[in-house]
């Protein structure tokens, strides 16, 4: 190399030693954070006070909730990771042979917490027998029973 | 390096001490590149289980509907209350742009609009996170069948959830919900901005402090498409004032003209000028 | 060192550094594509193009740029210099199949041309967080694709060494371009600091490296020679040089080479015309000054490269009094026949 080349060598690196470690910390400070928000919901329906039954999957938590008379009754639906299925319908076993034609009990989507009416009929035997199904794929994903 | 030792790179064989030298650096290099790529490798985020059913085509009916965005609503039945259920299913169009380009055409060609009418399509499904959107793609002639005459006239269920005010990221559904991992963030920036000004609706996604998301569908005050106004705040973290809608299972959010300004990061112009009218984003809900 | 050009002068040492190259480059993308697999498996195949690429690309760019100065500090490492410009292509042969990826991925099935799309869809120069970074990489990769088409001896030759030199030099503007466009991109995504002390540790290690030889380099041309007589600078005693060896005198402007060989003392441009090597650290080899960067061979006493070779350096005229050596530093004219400075025993 020449002399001159040298020197702008020098020159240069003294420049990169200086606007790098600016650069590089400036980069990370201005990396933005995503604040956290209170999702929206439409109806929050309130809990049921009794738990009657409970069962604790990987993939969600599911709990049948009911009052102290127990003549109202919930589904609560926790999912606990992220659906990887186009769509995830729950029903509730009738003894229907055509899935569809059981008792739909509603939709899950995003990780989080659902809760389902549970229909009761006085002096009918309760089923708490679930499906949970792909309608897009027209396949089951899981199914749920609560002995009773 | 004593005096005999000397490296001429056009000689067979280099001198055995140098030679010796230069296979310890071989060594270091493949231990850097071993620990460097073993680093990288393992230090990535999580991909998302985002998937896109590249190559498969699935029939799918519903209702179509061009408002708040065009979508399929496939009806799931009804509970045992009486309530009907519907998954909305966003259309989106081949590559970077929406998909009211291909229901035009399919519109033009049969001289009536398909809003409302139930319509068999298949196209390319995409989904994560319980939602699921369609690609049509005109190219897979994705109209099977059309009921000419509206066959269902219920409106969406809707429910007014008032003014909201938020902070979170606007992305490109179709890459977001399939198509790419990382679908957002500032890598995917780009693309993110090519797809919603190529006519795709913009999604806005935002998490609780749980790590659970949300995603809401954006629209300016009057209800029609802000995709330009939204060019330059494209996938990064910012604010926005909105009134909340539901439309049966999505959001709407009818975003206050001029709201929106970004959050984070030592921006040099922060506020713009249109934005000056806003108040602090101390107003979100939590 | 040839006189026609062929597209590469292929001969055993090249032939191990590119096996080396190559065995590197794959177990680098080997790794980090089964490491992603296993562990992440979610990823699509384009996006682990896209980042294997990319950092392998990075790291040959760190281990490439550390070359030269510590070539300067040791040179033990000369061998790594040999086909440096190998490396050269070959990182950025990593870093267009990342580019070409990255913009049909993000540019490409859009509604305006994706080359188009890159410059107009984040236009937001004002912000940081929110800066453009693909442009950045863009520019970066533009450098490397000039530096890899100019690699070639022909463009050294037809541009000259000293234009070579500078147009190579914009590897320095790329290296901060590629920096920045990491920092601003993925990392703004991928916000492990972990991932940020290891491109400011890459960083800090060139910097130090560089700054180290060019002080070093400094040190060379700063030398100061008190003695003078009739245009003669006292530099040395005849036995600080070793036979088939020189040292090396900065007076003046440019750095000479002074060579003893046999019985007599000679003094050359220390600067090689192929790319500027120091002759001065080079070693006699077959009567013939061999620049230790690519042994490009000049004879002692006239400068010139032994036919049919045609390059040419400048000569200097030595002489000894009494056990020193004499240098005067005004060049004659490129290839000049002088006859050294006897060695009296």
């Amino acid at each position: 190399m020449i002399k001159t080349l040298r020197k702008r060598h020098l020159r240069v690196w003294i420049v990169l030693a200086i606007v790098l470690p600016i650069g590089i910390l400036l980069s990370w400070l201005v990396i933005p954070n995503q604040a956290a928000v209170k999702l929206l919901q439409s109806h929050e329906q309130p809990l049921l006070p009794v738990i009657w039954k409970s069962k604790d999957l990987i993939n969600y938590q599911v709990t049948i909730r009911t009052n102290q008379q127990h003549k109202q009754w919930q589904l609560e639906w926790v999912n606990k990771k992220i659906l990887e299925v186009p769509s995830t319908v729950i029903y509730r076993v009738n003894g229907a042979a055509d899935i569809a034609k059981n008792e739909l009990i509603g939709r899950i989507e995003t990780r989080g917490s659902y809760t389902f009416p549970l229909q009761w009929i006085a002096g009918k035997e309760q089923s708490f027998q679930f499906i949970l199904y792909d309608f897009i794929h027209q396949q089951i994903i899981d199914s749920i029973n609560f002995q009773l | 390096m004593n005096n005999s030792e000397f490296y001429i790179g056009w000689q067979p064989q280099a001198p055995e001490r140098l030679a010796k030298h230069s296979q310890s650096i071989v060594i270091i290099l493949f231990l850097l590149i071993a620990g460097v790529g073993t680093s990288l490798a393992l230090l990535q985020k999580r991909f998302s289980t985002a998937r896109f059913e590249f190559g498969q085509l699935t029939e799918v009916k519903g209702i179509y509907q061009s408002f708040p965005v065009p979508a399929l609503k496939v009806f799931t039945g009804n509970d045992a209350f009486g309530n009907s259920s519907f998954i909305t299913m966003p259309l989106v169009g081949y590559g970077k742009s929406g998909a009211e380009g291909v229901i035009a055409q399919l519109e033009k060609n049969y001289r009536f609009s398909f809003d409302n009418h139930e319509i068999t399509v298949k196209g390319t499904l995409l989904y994560s996170d319980g939602k699921t959107l369609l690609q049509i793609d005109q190219h897979d002639h994705p109209l099977v069948k059309v009921r000419e005459a509206p066959v269902y006239g219920r409106k969406a269920t809707i429910a007014e959830l008032g003014t909201v005010k938020l902070t979170g990221e606007v992305l490109d559904p179709k890459c977001y919900f399939g198509v790419m991992k990382p679908g957002h963030g500032k890598p995917h920036r780009d693309c993110a901005i090519r797809c919603i000004e190529g006519g795709m609706s913009p999604v806005f996604y935002v998490r609780n402090k749980n790590g659970e998301a949300n995603y809401y569908l954006l629209l300016d005050e009057a209800g029609t498409k802000m995709n330009s106004e939204l060019k330059d705040y494209i996938a990064e973290p910012v604010w926005l004032e909105a009134r909340a809608v539901q439309y049966d299972d999505w959001i709407v959010l009818y975003v206050r003209r001029g709201s929106i300004r970004r959050t984070g990061g030592l921006s040099w112009f922060k506020v713009k000028d249109g934005d000056i009218s806003c108040g602090k984003p101390n107003g979100s809900l939590e | 060192m040839s006189a026609s050009y062929t597209a590469v002068g292929w001969n055993r040492q090249k032939k191990i550094y590119d096996w080396v190259i190559a065995g590197l480059c794959t177990a680098y993308l080997t790794l980090f594509a089964l490491l992603t697999l296993i562990f992440n498996d979610q990823v699509t195949l384009e996006t682990l193009i896209i980042r294997s690429t990319s950092t392998l690309a990075v790291l040959l760019l760190h281990i490439i740029l550390a070359i030269g100065p510590l070539c300067r500090l040791n040179n033990k490492c000369l061998p790594l210099l040999y086909n440096r410009r190998h490396l050269g292509v070959t990182m950025f042969s990593m870093a267009l199949i990342h580019g070409v990826f990255s913009l049909f991925q993000f540019h490409a099935l859009g509604n305006v041309n994706p080359l188009v799309s890159l410059f107009i869809s984040n236009t937001n120069y004002s912000s940081l967080p929110a800066f453009p970074f693909q442009a950045l990489g863009f520019f970066a990769l533009f450098i490397f694709f000039v530096m890899a088409v100019t690699s070639h001896d022909f463009w050294l030759h037809n541009l000259s060494p000293g234009i070579w030199k500078t147009l190579h030099m914009f590897v320095y503007l790329a290296y901060f371009l590629v920096v920045m466009h990491v920092m601003l991109g993925v990392i703004q995504y991928e916000n492990n600091p972990v991932l940020v002390i290891m491109i400011f540790t890459g960083m800090a290690a060139l910097t130090v490296l560089h700054l180290r030889a060019a002080f070093r380099e400094h040190r060379t041309d700063s030398q100061q020679f008190s003695k003078q007589l009739e245009g003669f600078v006292c530099v040395c005693d005849v036995q600080d040089i070793e036979n088939g060896r020189a040292k090396i005198f900065c007076i003046d402007k440019e750095r000479i080479a002074v060579y003893r060989h046999e019985d007599r003392m000679y003094a050359i441009h220390n600067v090689c015309k192929h790319q500027g090597g120091p002759l001065g650290e080079g070693k006699i080899i077959d009567g013939c000054i061999t620049c230790p960067w690519h042994g490009y061979q000049y004879l002692p006493q006239n400068g010139q490269s032994p036919p049919p070779f045609k390059e040419k350096v400048s000569t200097y005229d030595v002489k000894l009094i009494e056990n020193k050596v004499w240098l005067n530093p005004i060049p004659f004219a490129e290839g000049t026949e002088r006859e050294g400075a006897l060695i009296k025993n």
